[in-house]
């Protein structure tokens, strides 16, 4: 169902705001317009005192109202309250003092582990990729938020091809035996075509909410292995008009999210 | 009056030689000391072992492409919101540069360790479960004298020259650096030669900056190389910021294995940083500026 009065980015970013919780205190990567959106958006609805950072940056609750391309834009940093240095950034992440943060890869398993080193043998690999960055502290933030901007057979794979950052492993208590009991999993999947969750018992993905232009059938197809959907698995609405006035007037007034498609 | 650090890009990288071990600054598109990485290439110098920040970008792929580096620490090397570094993903799916699988721990507690000279950090559990440890045998275990349980460590990182890019420097060295998330200060006190190239050189008689401001102290700053427009086509935070087109015009040669081009035209075809400056020209260079203050 195509609805060209907004982007699936733009639909994407109100879902990321949806599951925000007020208070919580986490981070975005570079290079992560839309979960940036979604936080700001969250701020300025129904979480006011949710604080995030910038990764590559630092910028706390930066204040621009446009979406840089670089997270890293100085723009950014002089718009926020405080200015974490990277030596901030790992304590926090080290010692579990964020309560999530938003990670991508290149490629996404059903349990939730991430890569970003190699497709292919990581000796000779067929795509080398960025490197593992933040990832590492999968074991280190109280939960995290995976988003993708692709969602393909080719990013949702049933194993990872190297693990950069630890989901849920191999799913059940695997991940518990790890690492501390403070830092649990992956909560979220984010991706164009819906939202996920990992089911408690096997943690593998579940789908729980599909976007008006998606349906069950079409996310399992561009999905690499076998997804669980929840019981009460339901189309999401349309963001409201109050969340479109706000992405566009107060979060993205460049309208970096509404020049992407209508539906993905 | 004290002896001023003040030279070119060209005599501050003068005497780093093939086989060095060099920690770069700079975090994705902002903030690299370009005119030294570009006067490093014309060069030629060869070998070297490279420790950028955790968030890498164009001169580490340029670095690669014009055949300087044998060994690198990777945490992630990439062109940000430009997509991948097209000449590390060719060395390291071709094996023709040696690959140190790191991540941002790795290096931040890395510099760390190497800014005190303590030989190792012991961590959490994070490397734990993910396949780090399998390639990089510099990340091991020790048991831990408190407790007995077994913990994971990464090495010491200590780099023999250190090259950041500062916005403002006094002629002692003492480096204000306006942008991103400070690790430079850190880095630095874990090189044995710290080379800055900065914007702007603080006039003798100017009044002294606020030391909060200060970034990396001219104690140990060895070098200041004077290089207007020193990080471009990079940002230079509160200055100017990067030159998307070029950047766009870097990528597309890179990712058609044309990098040479690209070098010849910015690099290898003018004699020094002035030159190159006045190849990209006045109106381009001026079309960046960005003033914060």
């Amino acid at each position: 169902m195509a609805d060209a009065s907004y982007s699936w980015a733009e639909m994407m970013a109100v879902s990321i705001a949806h599951e925000m919780a007020d208070g919580d205190f986490g981070s975005v990567g570079a290079a992560s317009h839309i979960p940036a959106a979604g936080l700001r958006l969250a701020q300025l609805t129904h979480a006011p005192n949710l604080s995030f950072f910038c990764g590559g940056s630092g910028a706390t609750n930066p204040r621009i109202r446009r979406l840089t391309e670089s997270s890293a834009d100085y723009r950014n940093l002089v718009t926020s309250e405080y200015q974490f240095s990277l030596d901030d950034v790992v304590d926090f992440e080290t010692a579990i003092r964020f309560d999530f943060a938003f990670l991508g890869g290149m490629q996404i398993d059903k349990h939730g582990n991430l890569n970003m080193v190699a497709i292919g043998p990581w000796e000779k690999p067929k795509v080398r990729g960025p490197g593992t960055i933040g990832l590492i502290f999968l074991g280190g933030f109280k939960t995290s938020y995976i988003y993708t901007e692709h969602h393909s057979p080719r990013i949702f794979v049933d194993k990872v091809d190297f693990v950069s950052g630890a989901g849920w492993l191999d799913g059940g208590d695997s991940r518990s035996k790890v690492f501390r009991p403070e830092s649990d999993g992956p909560r979220r999947v984010f991706t164009p075509l819906g939202v996920f969750d990992f089911e408690p018992e096997s943690r593998r993905m579940r789908l729980i909410k599909v976007h008006p232009w998606s349906s069950v059938e079409s996310i399992q197809a561009a999905t690499g292995f076998e997804l669980l959907v929840a019981d009460d698995v339901a189309t999401v609405d349309p963001p409201s008009e109050e969340e479109l006035r706000l992405l566009r007037t107060e979060v993205d007034t460049d309208g970096v999210l509404r020049r992407y498609p209508a539906t993905a | 009056m004290s002896t001023s650090k003040v030279t070119t890009p060209e005599e501050a990288v003068a005497g780093i030689p093939d086989g060095a071990v060099v920690a770069l600054g700079g975090v994705h598109s902002h903030n690299s000391p370009m005119a030294l990485v570009n006067a490093l290439i014309r060069r030629g110098v060869r070998d070297l072992e490279l420790i950028p920040t955790p968030s890498a970008g164009a001169p580490v792929d340029m670095l690669i492409a014009a055949g300087c580096v044998r060994r690198l620490h990777v945490s992630y090397v990439g062109l940000e919101f430009l997509g991948l570094a097209p000449n590390f993903r060719r060395a390291a799916e071709n094996q023709s540069i040696e690959i140190v699988e790191g991540d941002e721990a790795y290096i931040v507690y890395g510099f760390r360790a190497g800014a005190s000279r303590l030989p190792f950090l012991p961590l959490p559990p994070l490397y734990e479960g993910t396949d780090l440890p399998k390639v990089n045998p510099r990340i091991k275990t020790v048991v831990d004298p408190y407790t007995g349980r077994t913990v994971t460590t990464v090495p010491a990182l200590r780099a023999d020259y250190g090259l950041f890019h500062a916005q403002v420097t006094d002629r002692r060295g003492n480096t204000q650096i306006f942008g991103q998330r400070r690790f430079e200060d850190v880095m630095a006190k874990a090189c044995d030669h710290v080379i800055i190239s900065s914007d702007e050189i603080l006039d003798e008689y100017a009044p002294a900056p606020d030391p909060r401001i200060v970034s990396i102290p001219g104690a140990i700053v060895e070098t200041v190389a004077h290089a207007p427009y020193g990080a471009y086509p990079l940002s230079s935070p509160g200055h100017y910021g990067y030159d998307r087109d070029r950047l766009v015009e870097y990528r597309d040669l890179a990712a058609q294995d044309r990098t040479k081009e690209y070098l010849e035209t910015h690099v290898h075809s003018v004699a020094d940083h002035r030159e190159h400056l006045e190849k990209v020209g006045v109106t381009r260079l001026l079309g960046l500026q960005q003033t914060f203050r």
